[in-house]
């Protein structure tokens, strides 16, 4: 058995035509510009891949290119049976590619599962002081940017603020988080919890939902998610996802790793709507605890599908960060 | 010279095509006599086009093993299926009828991975505990930046050969952080005046670096075809763009428009943010490549169509969403296989006189920093 290829000096393009043969475990190399057959020692032999000639390279820093991949008489050359399984396993067939993809989708509802729970468990490892840090940092560099000074009167601010820390001594949560009224017309009715406080409620949404009641039954909702650390959750669950994502993925050329984002956008979003159904039924405990209504909320909610109209009312809310409105709505009614 | 034969046909089609992908470096050029020494126009029939000869389907089953082998190690596999995607697709790129060949070794690519997430653990954890020192530590990472990269340069250069002969990166400190720092931000400051600059300085270095063994790659590209770039670019699709500002003269009304047509702005915004920095990079791959020579042994040519690249952009990832990923290797080859197709080499003497300046060892380290901090150097 000879393989044909080219001969190249160490360094160098400077190449013959030549052959390569195997008698027993010797190697000899044969070419128009060498007078006789000469015996070659086999130093480094490239792993196999696909159709890839693997470049040989003998123990006097000469390399052989064969025209094509070795033959299976010459594979015992490779030093690691582990590549010869890998390339084994890289060559398609039907059995194994149904057998890996049903491994791939295993592990996909394996990591939708594991992700949240690793990520809960390092939420506990964060001491709530560097939560709140980073929620008023975030909180200081919104305001500077897109924020104005709330044009609600004082006494009506302070109404409100004070039903609120009603709320949430009821609902135990210490310290209290500040409550910040703002005007800001380029994000329209709104409410926001930054992570361990403080919240954002806009001018634009007291102006909507008109009734303080409605309004403090928001914050109930945004206290919800500062109480159970959704902020924080919700950043390592996609900071989970993006390393996972990472590890497998890495380089493999730009547009998987936008594809990467996408989807871990969709996780964050599916993640987002557990949340987000957690702060409501958080809101109403809180809510009748005080002798108030979920219904409160349910209104709220209504008036603000109203108020965003058609995006809203959509049935599937699987592109939305907030579930159906109509599904919250009846779950708030029902309590 | 007898290899030139056989792409005569092909590369006739359209005239001056040249890019190239090797690691890293990315090479783009668009074929424009009046800026190239007369001794190096040869005719069209002499150029050769590069070929990519891996198929969907193989790559497919790579792909497809490699992934599970890295979920399997919890990621630490995909040191090694990196390692062997490039090889994949290096040896099936053939220049006058050699492919490339990729040398690094999975541990070698672990090793540098291991390296840069110690650093990036430092980072954040430092981080955690007082914001100040963090702000220090990244100050000094962009000084650390221009190394990082001619270390990542240095290393896929040096792991990449053709016809036994590696290729090198000889790039400075200064050279590096002037085209990936200075440069930029200038562009930047001149509210994209400048661009066309920027885009050539660094295209020019990043050529310019690179040797394939001792003979030097050139390129001198013009900047008049810089800015015939950013027109075209803008031609293409950035007119709305460039109207933009004058609607801040509508005052109010603007501002309404805006909040009307929220949704159908916002997707035209992002289709053409993605579109026309792939329509600018494209045409100045042209510009680059054709420019680009290599010592005197062969000159480049580049002829990508940008409106067809765009095509296979778009209709690629739209492929592999709908196919939840399971067709994208299929368009990753397809996307390959054409901006491969849209290089020629126009050798101008025999190349037996290629020879490797040193063999010398260079670690990953800085490729994967590199790769983590999204640095990647392309042209």
């Amino acid at each position: 058995m000879k393989i044909s290829g080219y001969l190249y000096d160490p360094g160098s393009s400077a190449r013959s035509e030549a052959k390569l043969a195997r008698r027993g475990n010797r190697f000899f190399l044969t070419s128009p510009a060498l007078s006789s057959e000469r015996e070659v020692e086999i130093g480094l032999v490239a792993d196999r891949l696909a159709k890839i000639p693997q470049s040989v390279t003998f123990g006097n820093g000469q390399r052989f290119i064969p025209r094509y991949p070795l033959p299976e008489e010459f594979l015992h050359l490779e030093t690691a049976r582990a590549v010869r399984w890998i390339d084994w396993l890289e060559r398609a067939t039907l059995v194994k590619t149904v057998v890996l993809l049903a491994f791939l989708a295993a592990s996909v509802v394996a990591l939708r599962q594991a992700v949240p729970f690793a990520a809960d468990g390092a939420a506990a490892l964060i001491p709530a002081e560097m939560e709140r840090a980073v929620g008023k940092q975030a909180f200081r560099e919104f305001d500077a940017i897109v924020l104005e000074p709330s044009q609600l009167s004082i006494e009506r601010r302070e109404r409100m603020v004070s039903t609120a820390n009603e709320l949430a001594r009821i609902g135990d949560i210490d310290p209290v988080p500040a409550i910040e009224f703002r005007h800001a017309p380029l994000i329209g009715p709104n409410a926001f919890a930054f992570p361990g406080g403080p919240i954002l409620v806009t001018d634009e949404l007291v102006e909507v939902l008109e009734g303080d009641a409605t309004v403090v039954a928001v914050i109930a909702h945004e206290m919800g998610h500062v109480e159970k650390r959704h902020g924080l959750r919700q950043a390592l669950r996609v900071g989970g996802i993006l390393l996972i994502a990472t590890l497998v993925f890495g380089d493999d050329g730009s547009m998987l790793e936008e594809l990467s984002t996408i989807a871990g956008s969709l996780v964050n979003l599916q993640y987002s709507r557990d949340f987000e159904r957690d702060a409501d039924s958080f809101a109403a405990d809180i809510l009748i605890a005080s002798g108030r209504s979920s219904e409160d909320l349910a209104t709220a909610l209504q008036t603000l599908a109203q108020e965003c109209g058609k995006p809203c009312s959509k049935e599937s809310g699987w592109l939305s960060t907030h579930p159906v409105m109509a599904d919250r709505i009846s779950a708030l009614q029902d309590r | 010279m007898s290899v030139s034969a056989q792409f005569g046909a092909a590369s006739t089609r359209r005239r001056g095509w040249v890019c190239a992908r090797w690691g890293l470096l990315e090479i783009d050029a668009e074929l424009q006599p009046a800026s190239i020494p007369q001794n190096l126009d040869a005719p069209d029939k002499e150029s050769v086009r590069f070929e990519f000869t891996g198929t969907g389907g193989e790559y497919f089953g790579i792909w497809l093993a490699n992934l599970v082998l890295s979920i399997l190690t919890v990621g630490i596999f995909s040191a090694w299926a990196k390692v062997r995607r490039r090889r994949y697709f290096l040896g099936n790129t053939k220049v006058l009828g050699d492919g490339f060949e990729y040398h690094a070794t999975g541990i070698m690519i672990l090793k540098g991975r291991l390296v840069a997430l110690a650093v990036f653990a430092a980072y954040f954890g430092v981080g955690l505990l007082d914001a100040a020192i963090q702000a220090v530590f990244a100050i000094v990472g962009i000084f650390i930046l221009p190394w990082a990269i001619n270390r990542s340069n240095k290393f896929n250069a040096r792991m990449t050969s053709w016809r036994n002969v590696r290729f090198d990166w000889n790039g400075t400190y200064w050279g590096v952080a002037k085209v990936t720092l200075l440069w930029p931000v200038l562009a930047f400051i001149s509210l994209g005046i400048l661009l066309p600059f920027s885009a050539r300085a660094s295209r020019e270095y990043t050529i310019r670096c690179h040797s394939l063994g001792r003979a030097p790659f050139s390129a001198a590209i013009p900047v008049s075809q810089a800015y015939g770039a950013l027109g075209k670019t803008f031609l293409f699709g950035g007119v709305p763009l460039a109207l933009a500002p004058f609607a801040i003269f509508l005052g109010d009304h603007f501002l309404t428009f805006i909040q009307k047509n929220e949704e159908t702005i916002l997707y035209a915004v992002l289709l053409v943010s993605i579109a026309l920095p792939i329509c600018f990079q494209m045409f100045m791959r042209n510009v680059a490549i054709n420019a680009m020579s290599l010592g005197n042994m062969a000159r480049f040519r580049s002829d990508i169509h940008v409106l067809r690249f765009l095509w296979i952009v778009v209709s690629n990832l739209v492929v592999t969403v709908f196919s939840f990923l399971l067709l994208y290797p299929w368009a990753a080859v397809r996307s390959y296989r054409y901006q491969a197709s849209c290089i020629a080499v126009v050798p101008l003497v025999d190349d037996t006189g290629l020879v490797d300046a040193e063999i010398g060892k260079v670690g990953a380290v800085g490729e994967e920093y590199t790769e983590f901090a999204d640095a990647g150097f392309q042209l």
